[in-house]
């Protein structure tokens, strides 16, 4: 639990959305020709609470396991051990109370683009009728409207991301997860998607978990900024961006803003000296292990 | 635009090709511009066409060729598909273990185990189909497989992170998010598929495209052995534009997510 102050001046108790508590994994992994498998360590200890409504950022070198525990809040990765909470319940797999958005936008490339924003609500079992008019209310949202039987490869990539997100919206989850999802579009794309999701944190409450490489990106969204080691990845420190909302792109240009950048920045750049090790050679060959189960 | 344009006239270069071909060989063999015992002019052709086509002995060799690549293709989609589905989607493990020995199985000559067909099936149609179905199953089972294992994982991943089951994930993800390469496998199988039957047809028949073009070589009536052949290419022409129809009519996306 945390206390927030609210408009007025009222401390108002804001329970916490996701508990993260003392979370370990470890990949399967194969060492190079004639050597033992040992697993690889890509979280260690990690332990984080984001509050209900809030937006908060995962920075951390690359490697460090960012993707790791995005995908494990999402229930598509399995710890090794610890807990995770989301809502009240222990999470266990994927679920209709989360959704994820991936860098790589993976729109199904056969459906149209409602049918793509449908798909959730035919796993929820929402009737045909009902689920058109949600689809379009949200592809309204992302400002796609006028594109619903258009298909995923006549889209540009800033639009495919904007119906990925409208997809992970419409099935109404209370968390959504974000990797890296704008890294692949160019700046000033980037610059007007940011706002337009801020405008959309704001309209639909959600609570959102961005990982991003980007230290501009992580400041001027959050609430907080969860700053990484490099791997085996544990939370290092956790940044509060006090900054004023609504927020708007010439925030970036501010002092305050400049503040919270270097703060980020300057946590980013205290290597640990099995960091400096693990940078100077690194002979692991990561493979995926067939899963028995793919589909 | 551009790219249609050249299409479009690639497609009026050929086809001015092919009826120059024609013109030509049909205006050669009128003037007897060349010694048309080996090969007949194509007027000759045409009128022992016309014959066949009148007696029904043409229509009849094609329906029977048709009916045996169809069932045996079909047999052959309907066994090897979901087989394929199965070892690669649910158990990779499993098809990993079990592929060397598959593909042992389909480097077996078929024509080797005509008898073992004719053993199983008769020595009616059954055997022939048999024939057919055997040397296409393996290469539909093994273009699924590798459609299914090349199934961007981000993609099932996405539709698991909404809660979709396994049988969604099956009949809304896999089952569309590997149609194009179980497509080129069924294609490729359907020109096998083409060969196999027509000597196939050499061999035991009294009846089909394959009877047609090798009685006719062996009771020296080059016409109708030409015939055979021109209807041999108009089947083979006719069969995979069919199946390319098919493929655009099912998959009206690109593969780009
Ligand atoms: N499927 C896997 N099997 C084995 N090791 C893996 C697997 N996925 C990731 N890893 C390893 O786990 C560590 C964390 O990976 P992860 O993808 O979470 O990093 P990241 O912080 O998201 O990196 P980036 O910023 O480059 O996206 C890395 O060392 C990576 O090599
Ligand atoms: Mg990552």
């Amino acid at each position: 639990m945390g206390n927030v102050v609210t408009l007025n001046g009222e401390t108002a108790q804001v329970r916490d959305e996701i508990v993260v508590k003392d979370l370990n994994l470890f990949y399967k992994t194969r060492r190079k020709k004639g050597k033992d498998a040992e697993p690889h360590e890509a979280l260690r200890d990690v332990n984080l609470a984001v509050k209900e409504g809030e937006f908060l950022s995962v920075v951390g070198p690359s490697g460090c396991g960012k993707s790791t525990l995005l995908y494990i809040l999402a229930g598509l990765n399995k710890k090794t051990s610890g807990e995770v909470i989301i809502g009240d319940k222990q999470v266990n797999g994927p679920s209709q109370d989360r959704g994820i958005i991936m860098q790589a936008y993976a729109l199904f490339p056969w459906r149209s683009i409602i049918k793509n924003v449908e798909f959730g609500l035919e796993v929820k079992g929402t009737p045909r009728k009902q689920r058109r008019e949600i689809a379009q209310s949200f592809i309204d949202l992302v400002g796609l409207s006028g594109y619903e039987n258009k298909y995923p490869y006549e889209l540009s990539g800033g639009m495919k991301q904007r119906i990925a997100i409208a997809r992970a919206l419409a099935y109404d989850p209370d968390v959504l997860l974000m990797d890296e999802p704008f890294a692949a579009v160019d700046e000033q794309t980037r610059s007007f998607l940011h706002e337009e999701l801020l405008n959309i944190w704001e309209k639909t409450h959600k609570t959102i978990v961005f990982v991003t490489h980007s230290i501009d990106e992580a400041v001027f969204l959050s609430d907080r900024v969860a700053v990484m080691t490099p791997g085996p990845g544990t939370i290092k420190e956790i940044v509060d961006i006090n900054l004023p909302r609504p927020r708007h792109a010439d925030l970036k240009t501010t002092e305050e803003f400049g503040h919270f950048r270097t703060k980020v920045w300057q946590l980013l750049q205290s290597k640990t000296d099995r960091a400096v090790a693990i940078e100077a050679g690194n002979n692991r060959e990561i493979v995926n292990e067939p899963q028995d189960m793919v589909i | 635009m551009e790219e249609n344009n050249g299409k479009l006239r690639n497609k009026i270069i050929s086809i001015v090709a092919i009826v120059f071909f024609f013109v030509a060989w049909f205006i050669a063999g009128e003037l007897e511009l060349y010694d048309t015992q080996f090969v007949p002019g194509l007027g000759t052709v045409f009128a022992e066409a016309w014959h066949l086509i009148q007696n029904g002995v043409l229509l009849e060799c094609i329906s029977i060729s048709v009916f045996r690549i169809v069932v045996g293709l079909s047999f052959s989609i309907v066994v090897g598909i979901p087989l394929g589905y199965l070892l690669g989607g649910f158990s990779p493990k499993f098809a990993a273990f079990i592929k060397p020995l598959l593909k042992n199985l389909s480097l077996v000559n078929c024509f080797t185990l005509i008898p073992v067909f004719i053993l199983l099936f008769g020595i009616g149609e059954g055997s022939k189909m048999g024939i057919i179905f055997w040397v296409l199953v393996f290469p539909v089972m093994f273009a699924t497989i590798q459609g299914v294992e090349q199934i961007d994982p981000a993609i099932i991943n996405a539709a698991r992170s909404m809660g979709a089951g396994k049988i969604k994930i099956f009949f809304d993800i896999a089952l569309p998010a590997a149609a194009t390469p179980v497509f080129a496998g069924v294609k490729s199988a359907a020109s096998l598929g083409f060969l196999v039957l027509l000597s196939a047809e050499t061999v035991g028949a009294k009846s089909g495209l394959g009877w047609l073009v090798f009685n006719s070589h062996a009771n020296y009536n080059v016409p109708r052995l030409f015939v055979g052949i021109l209807a041999v290419a108009l089947f083979g022409f006719v069969f995979t534009a069919v199946i390319e129809l098919a493929q655009k009519r099912i998959i009206v996306w690109k593969e780009e997510s």
